[in-house]
């Protein structure tokens, strides 16, 4: 196993000599979470924010494009709504909240100027922790990892910008990130929470990184 | 006399002077070009090139008269009417190019069909989609005649359905649980390619498939979904000097924008106008004919006639 990671370490650091660059640094930001897929009745999914934050590898690979592993903590979830006589709005009744330990392997690609960058890439998430909270009754709070997926399978898709200054470099980015695989195995629909649903959440990061060699 | 010439000599000389400004001033071209030749698109959201650009589509369609067998209850037919079932779509995407070589994409669809009066609303119901596609454009070719890009996507659809004739049968057959609506969302995943191949300044050859993996609008059954497009087309403006372009296309599809959510495969034949006078838009008029398999009610598949209007602004 040992020898794998040496092999693939080799191979990462050899792909372009010349840029093999090392950076390393931390992020941190708003996760704006909610969930996509089954609806059920007068109730709807409505936007829960979360934070997240971790820490980032990055290794150069070219000029242009950047191998980014970006191991965090997010906390996902969403609100569920529902309609209530008198209210206009939908109201806020349910919070499910997933703190999701979550393993993002990332490519960044930059534009000519270097400073503004597409990112994009895939994320394995492991929940730490997941429950209900009543809103309307405070004491009435129900975990539910029991329920959640082991594994939640996440799509990136985002945009970045980068400000050198001087060796460190600051970045900003937004990103949109889809859950491919239910969060709710499909074993249990009888659960009425959310039978058939995936994460889906809008991030805004900013963060800063340093060239470790 | 002398003067004269002098007064008509600096005259000729500043309008000669404004004129080179004009002749030097530049007419950036936004749109894609390869060998001379700008592309007409049938599929003007399947492009073989990177670009950032605002595409919007809306089209409008009607099967024509249909003979509706109706409802068989027992010995008795309820319900059995001529009508014609309307189809409607928009849909509008957005392309940033990241770099020569790499794009985002974001798309958004709404469509739907429905009975054009009340014997084919009971029968047909009602069936509409919405979502939206996220994905990455990529070039991995580039010649001087021929282009190609591929695609990762994943795309989020909710389908909604309306079947009375249905729910009506779920009472006659005592179903404990009859449904008139159901909501069923549906996540894909998929890659795509697009070619681009441009014989001379006039005419020009695109082509694609994509192939996407996901659930299907039956529950707990997962489905592929694939599509392959071929289209020609011919600009008028590099020989004539006229700014319209004609492209007449086919397209084979199981994607649900194209069969309205059955899970079958649909031929789609097209016919584009478009206007090709201009450096950063495009502006067309599309002819689509193919068949649509309506619900279990109505026997046959009918032909679906719809009209297409198409905007893309290059930026």
């Amino acid at each position: 196993m040992k020898l794998r990671f040496l092999f693939l370490f080799f191979l990462l650091f050899s792909f372009s000599g010349s840029f093999a660059q090392l950076r390393i640094g931390a992020f941190s930001g708003l996760n704006m979470g909610s969930f996509k897929g089954d609806q059920f009745e007068d109730g709807s999914y409505s936007t829960l924010i979360g934070t997240s934050f971790g820490i980032t590898m990055d290794l150069s690979l070219s000029e242009q494009i950047v191998l980014s592993l970006q191991p965090g903590v997010t906390k996902k979830g969403t609100n569920i709504s529902y309609e209530v006589r008198g209210e206009i709005n939908p109201v806020d009744s349910i919070k499910i909240r997933i703190d999701y330990f979550t393993i993002p392997l990332l490519l960044k690609i930059s534009s000519k100027n270097n400073r503004f960058y597409a990112i994009g890439g895939l994320e394995a998430g492991i929940p730490l922790s997941a429950s209900a909270a009543f809103i309307f009754n405070k004491n009435d709070k129900r975990d539910l990892k029991d329920y959640i997926s082991k594994t939640n399978i996440v799509m990136h898709f985002g945009v970045g910008y980068r400000i050198p200054v001087g060796k460190p470099t600051l970045f900003f980015e937004a990103r949109y990130l889809q859950g491919l695989n239910n969060a709710v195995p499909v074993e249990k629909p009888d659960y009425n929470f959310f039978p058939r649903v995936r994460t889906s959440d809008v991030q805004l990061l900013f963060g800063i990184n340093f060239p470790l060699f | 006399m002398r003067r004269i010439v002098i007064i008509l000599t600096v005259f000729v000389g500043l309008c000669g002077n404004g004129f080179a400004q004009n002749d030097t001033t530049k007419i950036v071209l936004k749109k894609s070009m390869l060998n001379g030749h700008i592309f007409t698109s049938i599929n003007s959201s399947n492009s073989a090139f990177i670009n950032t650009f605002l595409n919007a589509e809306l089209g409008l369609g009607n099967t024509g008269s249909l003979e509706l067998p109706g409802l068989n209850i027992g010995d008795f037919e309820l319900l059995s009417f001529a009508g014609s079932v309307t189809f409607a779509t928009t849909h509008i995407d957005y392309s940033q190019k990241i770099n020569d070589w790499l794009a985002l994409r974001l798309s958004t669809s709404l469509g739907g069909r429905v009975g054009s009066n009340m014997s084919t609303i009971l029968i047909d119901g009602l069936n509409a989609f919405s979502g939206g596609s996220i994905g990455w454009d990529f070039r991995f070719v580039r010649k001087q005649k021929f282009q190609m890009t591929g695609s990762v996507f994943v795309k989020n659809i909710d389908g909604s359905f309306i079947d009375i004739a249905g729910y009506i049968k779920d009472i006659v057959n005592d179903n404990p649980f009859p449904q008139a609506v159901r909501s069923i969302p549906v996540l894909t995943a998929g890659v795509a390619a697009q070619g681009a191949y441009a014989f001379n300044k006039a005419y020009g050859l695109q082509f694609g498939a994509d192939i996407s993996y996901g659930e299907s609008f039956t529950r707990n059954e997962q489905s592929f979904y694939s599509a392959m497009y071929i289209s020609g087309d011919l600009d008028l403006m590099p020989r004539k000097n006229i700014p319209l372009g004609f492209a007449a296309g086919y397209k084979l599809s199981s994607d649900p924008e194209d069969t309205y959510l059955e899970f079958i495969y649909t031929s789609i034949f097209s016919g584009k106008i478009a206007y090709t006078g201009s450096s950063d838009f495009d502006l067309g008029l599309q002819f689509i004919a193919n068949r649509v398999k309506l619900s279990e009610g109505v026997g046959e598949t009918p032909i679906v006639l719809k009209t297409q209007f198409n905007f893309k602004l290059y930026f």
